[in-house]
């Protein structure tokens, strides 16, 4: 979809040059998560537009584009959302009502009914938080991060939500999933080794695999559509920028994709692979932006 | 644009006095220098250990409470479920670490001092908020409506609002950017005057994002007038009681005079009219709410006031609150400080701090970021931090503090002071030892010092 973005091949963190991204939001608020659609016309992320008491899920259309619309109705918080792979769902995080602490459920929208049903919540414990979902590639099942027993882990589940799966057991936090679209690995964000570092483990819990090792935090992995690269979040320079890191050649150093001194975070994959989304704030606000990857993925070739 | 309301910009019945605000003339506004000297010469004489450092003071108010181990007081060595998932970084000054989401101020850490010994006696948020702003626990008010025992204490500000006085015509020299505080649907207590009266109160300014500066306390409800509101006034006066509560109806009655100058005279409020500023400098501060109301605040104390409050947030919750959220992250505490408040913290205040250095008033002008308690070291179970007021930080800059002091120290897992143990009494103390008010001054208003200036910051 770059192409019809009117992308330009750029990429200034390898090659020195003056980087051309494409910019999607203008409004400067906030944006939490964004995330394409996997064919490509629709921008999904959440937008605080009132602080911390109106965050809500907006879709965007990107082909032919128009301006954000709201998914729902709902008053209190929504966020994080993600389309299914058939694009007609969306697993959401929504704050069941104003003024707890700390309950936050997993919903599915069904887009075309509007229907939003809770699939995973605090299960009748102590209020936990369950969060940021991401589906397997055959829409079957879809990873998140939840406390509800004592610690942040990962934990994989059917839609019914039945037959939960913890990945995870670590003291640390572990947050932050992205599953790859392979279907054979869970990347994640987890502090068992000390600061924030990304792991990847298989969705049967098992091999849990270290990705990074740097100074300062790595977050907020995102893996490419074919599975061999991972965009992320690191402040090893001091400042948030978005690395992307070849999986075929983990002790290859992460290239960072933009050399502008701004905060980037949140990096996300285009439905291509040829381009990682993320929210920056290198015009004032906090926008949606994509730079083209290309001559990473292409293996240099782009 | 600042947004006084639907007003039709008449003036109402009363002294018809303007309310003068003009940028770069310190004499309209509020105090000079010279007001400052010959108030506190008639306050009494100044006792010759106490100079003043600092003409003004900007209070950044972190309300519901930021974790010291993830800013100002890291523990890279505790274990695990302590230390959290941040790194800490080294700073401009040698030996001195911060948190890692505050690498503008690790840069800046020769421009300020931290005291990492603060403590007091209460982790309720109404209770704990009163003692930070007022130094004593008297007359606060917990989250179940119980008050504790004795009269409330005036805040900070408002002493410094007591002992400057206000001239005819100028903006109260107390200014409070933001509304008046709340944990969850109670009013917390401890902003104001307390014991010194309602006359020494905040004059309230807010700043919305897409709206811009607001007065709260001025605001008319769309479609009523500025006569609508007078008429609402003279029934006021009408039925104003006498006696015991006239005090605070004169208070009240200098509130909406100076609401109604402020009315009809938008143009003289140029210090809140941001826009004037330049394109790099907005930004530097963020578009964010808590990033204009320091330019704002910057701009106030430009213009000659001596105390302005920034309050982070309303509410101590995040989704309480409509402005920027509260520090009080029981859950999800980690993804919303590396995602919000971590950056927007040290983003502001790195921008405040240069931009009153460039200007040639961070010398002069005193900056304090604060809370109102800490949070556990232990993370709980909810992947957060929850409160804490055995042992948190504290940050001073200007006015004469020293850059690169590190006041007190708190144990390996940053559970109490180990070192120098600080109260927010001690802090006030020093707040107002630097703007040249001790003890002195303090009984010449009626007010019994309490705390001690602390000592190797300057």
């Amino acid at each position: 979809m770059l192409a019809s973005l009117g992308l330009l091949v750029a990429l200034a963190g390898m090659l020195g040059a003056e980087e051309t991204i494409a910019r999607h939001t203008e409004d400067g608020r906030d944006v939490i998560r964004p995330i394409w659609s996997p064919d490509g016309t629709e921008l999904a992320f959440a937008r605080a537009d009132q602080g911390g008491s109106a965050i809500w899920q907006y879709v965007m259309p990107m082909n032919p584009p128009g301006p954000p619309r709201r998914l729902t109705e709902r008053t209190d918080p929504e966020y994080q959302g993600v389309f299914a792979p058939n694009g007609r769902r969306m697993l959401l995080t929504i704050v069941p009502r104003s003024g707890t602490q700390g309950n936050c459920d997993l919903a599915l929208l069904d887009r075309e009914t509007g229907e939003l049903t809770v699939v995973v919540d605090d299960r009748g414990g102590r209020l936990s938080h369950q969060e940021w979902p991401t589906w397997a590639p055959d829409g079957e099942r879809f990873a998140f991060s939840s406390t509800h027993e004592g610690n942040q882990e990962i934990y994989t589940s059917a839609l019914s939500d039945s037959d939960l799966v913890r990945l995870t057991q670590s003291p640390g936090i572990d947050s932050h999933p992205a599953w790859s679209p392979r279907g054979d690995r869970i990347v994640f964000a987890t502090d068992r080794w000390g600061n924030l570092e990304l792991a990847s483990i298989r969705p049967d819990g098992t091999d849990l695999t270290r990705l990074t090792d740097s100074p300062g935090l790595d977050d907020d992995p995102s893996v490419s559509p074919d599975g061999r690269h991972v965009a992320f979040v690191s402040n090893r320079d001091r400042r948030f920028a978005i690395y992307v890191l070849d999986l075929d050649h983990p002790d290859a150093p992460p290239l960072r994709v933009s050399q502008h001194s701004g905060r980037e975070t949140m990096p996300t994959w285009t439905p291509d692979g040829r381009g990682v989304t993320f929210v920056s704030d290198r015009d004032g606000g906090m926008d949606v932006y994509t730079v083209d990857v290309s001559i990473i993925v292409d293996d240099g070739e782009g | 644009m600042l947004d006084l309301g639907a007003t039709s910009g008449q003036t109402c019945r009363g002294p018809s006095r303007r309310a003068v605000l003009r940028i770069g003339s310190l004499g309209t506004l509020g105090l000079t220098l010279g007001d400052w000297l010959a108030m506190r010469s008639l306050a009494g004489p100044t006792p010759p250990e106490s100079q003043a450092k600092a003409k003004a003071v900007i209070v950044l108010w972190l309300w519901g409470g930021p974790s010291h181990l993830d800013t100002f007081d890291p523990k890279p060595d505790a274990p695990l479920e302590y230390r959290g998932p941040f790194d800490s970084i080294a700073t401009r000054v040698p030996g001195v670490r911060i948190g890692e989401l505050l690498p503008g101020l690790a840069d800046r850490a020769d421009k300020f001092a931290l005291i990492r010994s603060m403590h007091h006696e209460s982790n309720d948020h109404g209770v704990a908020g009163t003692i930070a702003l007022t130094g004593s626990i008297a007359g606060a008010i917990n989250l179940g409506g119980a008050t504790s025992a004795g009269a409330l204490k005036p805040s900070t500000g408002a002493i410094v609002a007591r002992l400057a006085e206000r001239r005819p015509g100028a903006l109260p020299p107390y200014v409070i950017l933001g509304n008046p505080l709340h944990q969850g649907h109670k009013r917390v207590v401890g902003e104001g005057g307390g014991i010194l009266g309602a006359a020494y109160d905040p004059f309230r300014v807010d700043y919305e994002p897409g709206v811009g500066p607001v007065l709260p306390d001025v605001h008319l409800p769309e479609g009523v007038a500025a006569d609508r509101m007078a008429a609402r006034w003279d029934l006021f006066e009408s039925v104003a009681p006498s006696g015991a509560d006239a005090r605070s109806t004169a208070a009240m009655a200098e509130h909406y005079a100076l609401a109604r100058q402020l009315i009809a005279s938008k143009d003289s409020l140029e210090a809140l009219e941001i826009d004037r500023e330049p394109e790099r400098i907005r930004r530097a501060y963020g578009s964010h709410r808590f990033g204009r109301s320091c330019l704002i605040a910057r701009r106030l104390v430009e213009a000659g006031l001596p105390f302005v409050q920034v309050n982070w947030s309303t509410h101590v919750e995040g989704p309480e609150d409509a402005g920027d959220g509260g520090w009080d992250m029981h859950d999800r505490y980690f993804a919303i400080m590396q995602d919000r408040h971590g950056w927007m913290f040290d983003t502001t205040l790195s921008a405040l701090l240069d931009d009153l250095d460039a200007r040639g008033l961070l010398e002069t002008t005193l900056v304090v970021a604060v809370g109102e308690f800490g949070r556990t070291p232990k993370i709980n179970d909810k992947a957060g931090r929850d409160h804490w007021n055995s042992c948190y930080s504290a940050l001073l800059a200007g006015g004469g503090i020293r850059g690169g002091t590190v006041i007190g120290a708190s144990d390996r897992r940053a559970e109490i002071p180990s070192e120098h143990p600080v109260h927010p009494a001690d802090l006030s103390a020093t707040i107002l030892d630097l703007l040249g008010i001790g003890s002195a001054e303090l009984t010449s208003i009626g007010l019994t010092p309490m705390g001690t200036p602390v000592q190797g910051l300057t």
